[in-house]
């Protein structure tokens, strides 16, 4: 670890502090623009922890300048920039990893690997449950705390004052705010989603149909759905129905002719149960075998081979929540063309499909 | 209280089949206007009927009687006869809402009739009718009868209570469903027209009970200025709704004779007896007023996002919001918010207002607003939020704003010109922002490059072969990734050997490692992987 570079000098602090204690020296170089490290050529990978609405920039910059990248999911705040993200890593090669690291544990790999070799039979319907979201306050417009540059902090995002929304500054409670993120289901679709196309195989497609509900704050600084539900269907059939936990249990849970199979952090769970006993054959599928998501990054940087959440499967995932999204946000029954990655017949579907950039920001 | 009629009434009587006496034709309108009425008339069906329709058109008078009556009459005939869509019977005997001679019409129309009594039989035999699945139509003084008889009012939708706005005048008409097939005739927009009307009193005209399509224009200083009530100020001209399982159409218009040869009106009546008779199935859920109307709701939503500023609550914005994602889909309603939304950027609305309406209108605006928020593209504090709008909207004329805009607006706002232009991959940009790939400003330099390389193209292509040698430090990646884009773009265009020309320019020795290794991949993306030339 030679740079970090954060918007809040507290971070960018505490983390030169970090890395320089455990090396035992003052080596570690702090920048504010994230373009002056990244244009570095002496630094091979970077991982990308950031606010949604920052996830393309970096990302983008960063495979432009030949750097591997470990980036948080969900892999976008738009579809627009995912897409431009993965064609990018593609274009240079790079090595990638995205944050889903359910991917790296065992139950999870165990649920899609028994799933996909048809231990329920064909599998016809999914759920998925995630988090419920919360509203907030309406807060007055305040001054910036001492050490954060608020408009990098912005970036992209259109232009608003400093409220002290979420704690201890800006760092948490940005996701309930749709500039930024899409809330809690864009937050988990980068998790159970991710889950639930492994499971399918449709990992690197899209669904077809979606259409859904959610539930607004009406008033405060929040505006992300507290609740939702929505139901994609994709082309061979399968329908998946994601919606937050009050609805959905919270995890993924596959549907097949012949029973099903649930899954969540540490739970897995089966009917008929044992089929969580079965084997999966030598001649069987096998699914990419990871059990230390950041050490499968590094051993890829190393091999160049492909990581375990690749940047096209992190885009798939998110984009089924932000379809989600824009399918509640109009309330219409969407077709999505998962190819072209456009919506057939929709206008106004369409322009949500991108979110505008402020001033000087491009990908 | 009423006009005097102009012209005498002359009954020609025949015996019909059922034995029934029927008036059904006028002696006196005068050749010319037959022939207005004609010409008027619509050619063809709105829709093709399922089967033969017949439309029972009722006239009698036990209160005033209309002049225009033998006209509408006329054109109520000359209409199914020419389109094929019914068949009208005109008749002004009571004994025609028995149910054995009532059973065999479609639909009622009632021409201006006035003060009708029904007795108890034939109220039992016309709510059937009506409750069974048929329909009623309703014209002008078609609200004027019924005042002993509440449930038929109710079925109506409305009861005669003055017209402040009398034949004489020239009235406004706004379209209340601009998208609904039944206001088609007028376009989606609202008109001035020489006619009665009629006020009906609540209860029995409401919006909680039918689909109101048109009403008066408050808007309009001469036609509010004849309101007299509070109630005035929604007052309905067209409506459809629901009843039991049958349809009622009322139209207002139709007090002067020259409703009858307007082809706009005849062709609403047509559209609204075709729905009446079964044939045209059209929405019916009674909606709320939304109106550009003075006072209107949307006007006072409006005037809150007016004053919003940040930290105040968001309740009004968030009911608008609401309204405008009821009407996505309806785009002469989405046109009217429109208007309202730069109406707020025209305003002296504080920033976080404009913001707001500034996303808004990045949704539902067209090339109406264009010109509005355009205006805000060179002022650097207002140019991000009018990109926002202007980005997502398609067509041209969001085009040609920006490249006029482009080299009148400095600093943050020009880069972000550059980038619209670049997202929106408009080909005319192109040779504007070749030139500035080389300015001095980084950022600049780096937003053209990126802008060229979305573009594509041989302008872009051409430019950026050029600043390939020449860009250095953080411009230089930007320009070879735009470079390579072109390529990219190139085969997916199908013209290859462009493309490896480019990939190969790329593969130079020279060039930085990362790029060499984006070139080889495209290089053998267009030959194939195995060949020779990998």
């Amino acid at each position: 670890m030679v740079a970090v570079c954060d918007v809040d000098e507290k971070h960018r602090n505490r983390a030169k502090k970090l890395i320089d204690d455990r090396y035992g020296n003052k080596d570690c170089k702090t920048y504010l623009n994230l373009r002056e490290l990244i244009a570095r050529q002496d630094i091979d990978a970077l991982s990308l922890a950031l606010p949604d609405h920052w996830h393309s920039i970096p990302a983008i910059t960063g495979a432009r300048a030949g750097k591997d990248m470990y980036a948080e999911k969900p892999l976008a705040r738009t579809i627009h920039e995912g897409r431009a993200m993965a064609n990018a890593v593609h274009r240079y090669g790079v090595v990638w990893q995205t944050g889903s690291q359910q991917r790296s544990s065992g139950n999870f790999h165990r649920a899609c690997e028994l799933v996909r070799n048809g231990r329920i039979g064909k599998v016809y319907k999914v759920e998925v449950g995630l988090p419920t979201g919360r509203g907030g306050n309406t807060l007055p417009a305040a001054p910036v705390p001492e050490g954060l540059d608020w408009d990098w902090w912005l970036g992209p995002a259109l232009w608003r004052p400093y409220q002290a929304f979420g704690r201890n500054g800006p760092h948490w409670d940005w996701r309930w705010i749709m500039d930024f993120s899409g809330g809690q289901l864009t937050d988990w679709a980068g998790h159970h989603i991710d889950i639930a196309h492994w499971g399918l195989g449709l990992e690197r497609t899209g669904p077809v149909e979606i259409g859904g509900k959610g539930v607004y704050p009406k008033d405060g600084i929040y505006n992300t759905p507290t609740a939702y539900k929505f139901t994609c269907k994709y082309a061979n059939g399968v329908v998946m129905i994601v919606a937050n936990n009050k609805q959905i249990p919270q995890g993924t849970k596959w549907y097949g002719e012949n029973g099903w199979i649930y899954v969540r952090r540490g739970k897995l769970q089966a009917d008929p149960p044992d089929v969580l006993n079965e084997t999966i054959g030598p001649n069987e599928i096998k699914l990419y075998e990871s059990r230390d998501h950041q050490g499968n990054f590094l051993e890829c940087v190393k091999s160049r081979k492909e990581t375990v959440a690749p940047i096209e499967i992190g885009h798939r995932s998110i984009s089924v929540g932000l379809l989600g999204e824009i399918a509640m946000l109009t309330e219409q029954k969407l077709r999505w063309d998962p190819d072209k990655e456009r919506f057939i017949g929709n206008d106004t579907a369409n322009r949500m499909l991108l979110r505008p950039m402020r001033g000087p920001w491009h990908i | 209280m009423y006009r005097s009629m102009r012209f005498a009434r002359i009954a020609l009587v025949v015996t019909c089949s059922f034995s029934l006496l029927l008036s059904c034709a006028w002696a006196d309108i005068p050749a010319n206007e037959v022939e207005k009425i004609e010409q008027a008339a619509p050619a063809k069906p709105t829709v093709e009927p399922a089967k033969h329709r017949k439309l029972l058109v009722f006239d009698l008078c036990k209160g005033f009687k209309h002049g225009s009556i033998p006209y509408i009459d006329k054109a109520l005939q000359v209409m199914g006869e020419k389109t094929g869509a019914y068949e009208a019977v005109v008749s002004n005997d009571m004994l025609m809402f028995k149910s054995e001679n009532l059973n065999q019409f479609d639909a009622v129309c009632f021409n201006n009739t006035t003060r009708l009594k029904f007795d108890e039989p034939l109220r039992d035999s016309l709510m059937r009718f009506v409750k069974g699945g048929k329909g009623i139509v309703g014209i002008h003084a078609a609200t004027d009868n019924f005042y002993d008889w509440p449930e038929a009012a109710k079925m109506m939708g409305g009861q005669f209570c003055g017209h402040p706005w009398g034949g004489g005048g020239t009235w406004a008409i706004k379209i209340d469903e601009p998208d609904h097939p039944l206001t088609a005739a007028f376009k989606g927009k609202g008109f001035k027209i020489k006619d009665e009307i009629y006020r009906t009193k609540e209860p029995f005209y409401s919006r909680a009970q039918q689909l109101v399509l048109m009403s008066l224009d408050m808007s309009d200083e001469a036609t509010r200025k004849r309101a007299e009530q509070p109630s005035d100020k929604d007052t309905g001209i067209s409506w459809v709704k629901t009843y039991g399982k049958g349809r009622v159409f009322y139209c207002s218009l139709g007090h002067n004779n020259e409703i009858a040869w307007n082809p706009a009106i005849l062709r609403h009546y047509l559209d609204g007896i075709q729905f009446a008779l079964g044939d045209y199935k059209v929405d019916t859920k009674p909606r709320p007023m939304v109106s550009s109307g003075k006072g209107s709701e949307m006007e006072q939503l409006l005037a809150k996002v007016k004053t919003y500023d940040w930290g105040q609550s968001r309740l009004a914005l968030t009911e608008l919001s609401d309204k405008i994602k009821e009407a996505y889909g309806s785009p002469g309603k989405l046109r009217e918010f429109e208007k309202g939304l730069m109406g707020v950027l025209e305003s002296d609305a504080p920033y976080a207002g404009k913001q707001w309406a500034c996303r808004k209108l990045s949704i539902i605006g067209t090339e109406q607003c264009v010109p509005t928020v355009a205006k805000m593209l060179t002022d650097e504090k207002l140019s991000d939020m009018a990109r926002y709008a202007l980005e997502r909207i398609p067509g041209d004329a969001v085009d040609v704003a920006l490249i006029a805009n482009l080299n009148k607006a400095r600093g943050k706002a020009r880069i972000g010109i550059v980038n619209t232009l670049g997202e929106r991959r408009c080909p005319v940009a192109a040779p504007m922002i070749a030139k500035l790939v080389d300015n001095e400003d980084e950022l600049l330099a780096c937003a053209a490059a990126a802008a060229l390389g979305k573009i594509g193209g041989s302008e872009a292509t051409k430019a950026l072969a050029k600043a390939k040698d020449k860009a250095s430090g953080k411009l230089r990646p930007v320009v070879l990734d735009a470079y390579l884009k072109c390529a990219d773009q190139l085969v997916a265009d199908g013209k290859k050997k462009q493309a490896y020309a480019i990939y190969k320019e790329l593969y130079d020795p020279d060039m930085p490692a990362i790029i060499r290794t984006a070139a080889l991949r495209g290089m053998v993306s267009v030959t194939g992987a195995g060949t020779k030339e990998k």
